[in-house]
């Protein structure tokens, strides 16, 4: 079973308030931006299937699995977030 | 009701009639025997004769059962090891060549490596140099899926300025235009 499903990573684009670039591909790319720059990128599966693996987001989003999930299901803010990858360097 | 036989008299019958079965199938013999019957007639049989029986059926059958549960360990073992060699084998990580891009406008210009691994009952595929990865329920597919994002990264990132980048997707930028260019 998946960590991140495909419903969880759509919460995580919600709280990222991350902007969601359609192609034609088998995914679609979301970009997060801070300060006016973009600070991470991720690819959204498709399909309607809403336990659809994504487990490849946090990495990309420079979280460990467990806190990516927490994102995604409400205890850490955006703005926890943005401070953990502040404190990366990564933004 | 007829008066039970001797099983002076009854025993050799008995372990005539009953030579196939008794080598075969001890068990129902002495079940049989113990209810006091034999193919119909009434036998009298004592303790100690079912005693004898058993000890002769244990000499001849505990050798064949031994064997037979060492055969059975073994299966049991064989089967584990496939299970576990089954495991590892998902649980590997291997390394795939990426060579093209196609059918996407781009090609690879230096071959990047992706490292497949399997997580929480699916593949990830990443690219590990750009911070880029892919997931799909079987090794092809995140494989595929990868190379879709690697190129829809390019796609997206060449566009912006790098002004308008992080430091994580400008890092990204800088590995991809290494590895990957625009269709001429």
């Amino acid at each position: 079973m998946a960590i991140i499903t495909k419903q969880l990573a759509m919460e995580i684009v919600r709280k990222l308030k991350a902007k969601v670039v359609k192609r034609k591909g088998p995914h679609d790319i979301a970009l997060v931006e801070h300060e006016g720059k973009i600070v991470a990128d991720f690819g959204i599966r498709r399909g309607s299937n809403k336990e659809l693996g994504h487990d490849h987001i946090p990495e990309q989003i420079f979280l460990r699995p467990s806190k990516a999930r927490l994102l995604a299901q409400c205890p850490m803010s955006r703005e926890d977030w943005v401070k953990i990858i502040t404190e990366k360097g990564k933004a | 009701m007829p008066e039970p036989e001797s099983i002076d008299r009854i025993c050799p019958a008995l372990e005539h009639e009953y030579s196939d079965l008794w080598w075969e199938q001890p068990h129902a013999v002495l079940v049989e025997l113990a209810r006091g019957r034999s193919r119909g007639r009434i036998v009298a049989i004592s303790e100690e004769d079912i005693e004898n029986l058993i000890e002769d059926f244990t000499a001849v059958l505990l050798p064949r059962w031994e064997e037979a549960a060492r055969l059975e360990t073994l299966q049991r073992e064989v089967a584990l090891l496939k299970g576990r060699c089954a495991v590892l084998e998902r649980l590997s990580p291997i390394l795939v060549p990426i060579k093209s891009l196609a059918p996407e406008p781009y090609e690879v210009v230096k071959p990047l490596h992706a490292v497949v691994r399997y997580q929480n009952e699916q593949y990830i595929a990443s690219f590990f140099d750009a911070n880029l990865s892919a997931s799909g329920d079987t090794q092809v597919e995140a494989v595929l899926n990868l190379k879709d994002i690697i190129a829809g990264t390019f796609e997206i990132l060449t566009t912006l300025q790098e002004s308008e980048l992080g430091p994580g997707p400008l890092q990204q930028r800088k590995v991809l235009e290494e590895f990957v260019q625009k269709k001429a």
